[in-house]
């Protein structure tokens, strides 16, 4: 992992109406790291992902890829430059099959070789999803349908990956294996950006974590070191 | 035997050529915390769909507090004195947290139905209907310290609260029996503590019986006196938290090799 900085949050402050969900938040993503975010129910780790995904407009600051300012772009203009999220709660398309979800995900991909690679490898990873490729999405089960948006953020080839809640409504052994999905491709190259609700899991892979806290950020640094603090075990770990 | 909020036999759903439940019988006694779990898509929420008519079974026989309920639609299951939550939320998403409570409470079919003339001419019993369900809404808000959201759009609340006001609604529609789809996903380690001490409490405060579904094991293992597996459609253990946390079967199908 270098120090290089992938994407920069500048002081950004997201609003819903009055409310001021995300307030003033700086941080860095630094290439080739797991930086995992956590924090309580509404603490506005969702916000923030989507901020930096352009599906939320910024109140104030900047967010900048690459040294190139996105939150002024549009959502799809930010997946071609190569960063793409799976959302919290899905985000599929529920009328079409396994399999045309997972092409619709790869749109960024022109070359077929690269899309049948892809797509061969993600059927790696989910052996659910490749026994129902021609089922609608919307029939599968929750969890099948989590494993779907997992996979399908995965056809984008994404530089940098934001996750929201990877492991929601997952049954324990898909859960480590998505762990260690996250891990590998981490390994191959991707920065990921990780929220989590399980948080001590989800530290246990990071290079560094951030805590929020009603918006804002309250604690930073190495997950080694948040992994060792008693406040964030009493707080976030359930001990 | 003790009496049984539900009875379920030989319960069958076929989808085409896939089988998602196969011959499942299940029995649930009044007043217990019953978990089902197993794989993503052993069928455990196609087994809520059956018990709420949201699918007609290919097979089998429910009975719900004695009487058999196969055959009615979901808007009829609510006078079985049964009621339900998805795994994917499913609130009024434009209505308040309060607008969301009230419209349960006006599905709970012990409640009399005023007609739109008493509305209109606000008769006093119509009055006190209404003042009544007001109290009833800030009694359930109570249960979860959700009083201050009361007045905000469903849609606005963080993800963990949507899901705390599910449940709500479900206890609003004044039903015996409640079946809870995941209750604890999106719940970090501490609220899904805070949710175990709720869930028990409702058990025993209110006398409401309790299947639940879920993928937290530190949640099931820890309230749920009896717990059914499934696996790809076949229940393939049933017992308390020790036997099936040492069952070989499962922890092959389901639980993997323990940590720590
Ligand atoms: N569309 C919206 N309109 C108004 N307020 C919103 C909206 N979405 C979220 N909020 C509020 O913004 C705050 C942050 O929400 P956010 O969804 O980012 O939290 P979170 O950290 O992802 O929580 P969770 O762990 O429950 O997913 C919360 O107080 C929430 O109620
Ligand atoms: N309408 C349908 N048509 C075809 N297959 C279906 C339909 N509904 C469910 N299935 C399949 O039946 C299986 C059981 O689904 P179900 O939703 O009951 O699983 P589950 O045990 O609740 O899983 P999870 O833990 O992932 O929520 C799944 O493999 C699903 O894809
Ligand atoms: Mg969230
Ligand atoms: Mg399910």
């Amino acid at each position: 992992m270098s120090h290089d900085i992938i994407l920069k949050v500048d002081n950004i402050s997201v609003k819903y109406g009055v409310i001021e969900a995300v307030r003033n938040i700086s941080f860095d993503l630094r290439k080739g790291e797991i930086l995992s975010l956590i924090g309580s129910n509404g603490a506005g780790k969702t916000t923030t992902l989507k901020a930096i995904s352009s599906l939320l407009p910024l109140a104030s600051g900047q967010i900048l890829l690459r040294n190139e300012r996105i939150d002024t772009l549009q959502p799809h203009e930010i997946v071609k430059r190569r960063l793409s999220q799976a959302p919290e709660g899905r985000g599929i398309f529920l009328n079409l099959s396994v399999e045309e979800n997972l092409d619709l995900g790869a749109w960024t991909v022109k070359d077929t070789s690269t899309y049948d690679r892809d797509l061969e490898h993600a059927f790696e990873l989910f052996p659910r999803l490749k026994e129902r490729r021609k089922q609608s999405a919307g029939t599968l089960s929750g969890g099948e349908q989590q494993m779907l948006t997992i996979a399908r953020s995965l056809m984008a080839h994404p530089e940098i990956l934001l996750l929201d809640e990877p492991s929601l409504g997952l049954a324990p052994q898909i859960i480590e294996a998505i762990f260690n999905i996250i891990e590998k491709i981490n390994k191959e190259g991707t920065t990921v950006l990780l929220v989590e609700q399980n948080a001590l899991q989800a530290l246990q892979i990071s290079h560094r974590g951030i805590v929020l806290e009603t918006g804002n950020i309250v604690l930073q640094g190495d997950a080694k070191d948040l992994l060792k603090s008693d406040e964030i075990r009493k707080a976030y770990l359930g001990e | 035997m003790s009496e049984l909020a539900l009875n379920v036999s030989k319960l069958t759903m076929q989808f085409g050529g896939l089988k998602a439940v196969s011959d499942l019988d299940l029995q649930i006694s009044k007043g217990s915390i019953f978990g089902l779990i197993g794989p993503n898509g052993a069928g455990k929420t196609t087994v809520f769909n059956m018990l709420t008519g949201v699918y007609q079974p290919t097979l089998g026989s429910i009975q719900i507090f004695g009487k058999s309920s196969v055959g009615f639609p979901p808007h009829k299951i609510m006078c079985f004195g049964v009621a339900r939550t998805f795994q994917n939320i499913r609130l009024f998403k434009d209505l308040s947290v309060h607008k969301n409570l009230l419209i349960s409470i006006d599905q709970n079919p012990a409640r009399k139905k005023y007609s739109l003339l008493s509305s209109i001419l606000r008769t006093s019993a119509y009055e006190a209907d209404l003042r009544d369900k007001q109290r009833e809404v800030k009694k359930l808000l109570k249960i979860f310290d959700l009083e201050n959201r009361e007045f905000e759009l469903a849609k606005n609340l963080p993800y963990g609260d949507q899901r705390r006001l599910e449940i709500l609604r479900a206890m609003a529609t004044g039903a015996k029996l409640l079946l809870l789809d995941e209750p604890a996903a999106g719940l970090n380690p501490n609220e899904t503590t805070k949710l175990m001490t709720t869930i028990s409490h409702i058990r025993d405060e209110y006398g409401i019986t309790i299947l639940l579904i879920e993928h937290d094991m530190k949640l099931v293992m820890s309230i749920c006196e009896r717990i059914a597996v499934l696996d790809y459609g076949v229940k393939i253990a049933e017992g308390n938290a020790k036997e099936i946390q040492s069952n070989p079967k499962v922890i092959e199908a389901y639980l993997g090799k323990a940590k720590e």
